[in-house]
């Protein structure tokens, strides 16, 4: 019995390499859809939430929102009723300083005739 | 940490480690101080020598070994190295294929080991592919 022959190893292994070029593109491509080493992990926090949730929340607000504009409205009211009575204590003060100064003339004008 | 990544990989690689290890064994068989090559059964494959034989698969076959071990941490420089062998591998195994069928042709004899190897080489064919999706994928 002979060794092989060295045509056939050279036919063998040009027929083999040729398969391996094949299986090996067939690979490359497989593996084509799916890049993993280009991108970097991220993290996304998100909340997801239902119709009706979303409709409470926004109802919350609203209402938190018309008690806030009654509140600022009674702040208003306040303040102007407080500015009222300041300027009516100063007229009262000012009235006061002419009526003492009125009591203080007709007292010299007594002192003065008696 | 790397036993951990060998074993969730293990499954996956199966056909690869299967072949490493052949590869690795029948090296190390033909670098045996035996002439293995002296048989009758071995007689198609004298051209190639058996030492200068022994040491190319051998080699390579620790090579392919020591790749699939550290492959998570070297990952580009390893598959490369997994897809030469994985190559050579079944180039090897498809020359002792045909090998052995043109020894069976020849005598007459039918044997086991014509058939064999060629399924080796189908399977590292099949490690081939994987191992070239894998590289696309993951560098």
């Amino acid at each position: 019995m002979d060794t092989i022959p060295e045509w056939v190893t050279w036919i063998g292994t040009g027929i083999g390499a040729m398969i391996a070029a094949v299986v090996v593109r067939l690979g490359w491509k497989a593996g084509g859809g799916q890049k993993l080493s280009e991108g970097k992990p991220f993290v996304m926090d998100a909340a997801l939430i239902d119709n009706a949730a979303a409709h409470k929340l926004a109802a919350s607000i609203e209402g938190l929102t018309f008690q806030l504009q009654h509140l600022m409205h009674d702040a208003e009211k306040d303040r102007k009723i407080r500015y009222e009575l300041k300027e009516q204590a100063e007229q009262i003060g000012r009235e006061f300083s002419d009526l003492r100064r009125a009591v203080s003339d007709l007292a010299n004008q007594i002192a003065r005739k008696g | 940490m790397i036993v951990g990544r060998i074993r969730e990989r293990f499954r996956d690689r199966l056909s690869e480690w299967f072949c490493a290890a052949n590869m690795a064994w029948a090296g190390t068989a033909l670098l045996h101080p035996s002439d293995t090559f002296t048989s009758p059964a071995y007689q198609a494959f004298r051209r190639f020598g058996e030492d200068a034989t022994g040491w190319v698969i051998g080699s390579l076959g620790l090579l392919w070994l020591i790749g699939l071990i550290v492959n998570g941490s070297r990952q580009r420089g390893t598959s490369t190295i997994r897809l030469v062998c994985a190559l050579v591998g079944a180039l090897g195994y498809g020359t002792m294929g045909i090998g052995f069928g043109y020894g069976a042709w020849q005598s007459g004899i039918m044997n086991i080991a014509g058939g064999t190897y060629m399924l080796m080489s189908a399977l590292a064919l099949y490690s081939l592919y994987w191992i070239a999706v894998d590289k696309r994928t993951n560098g």
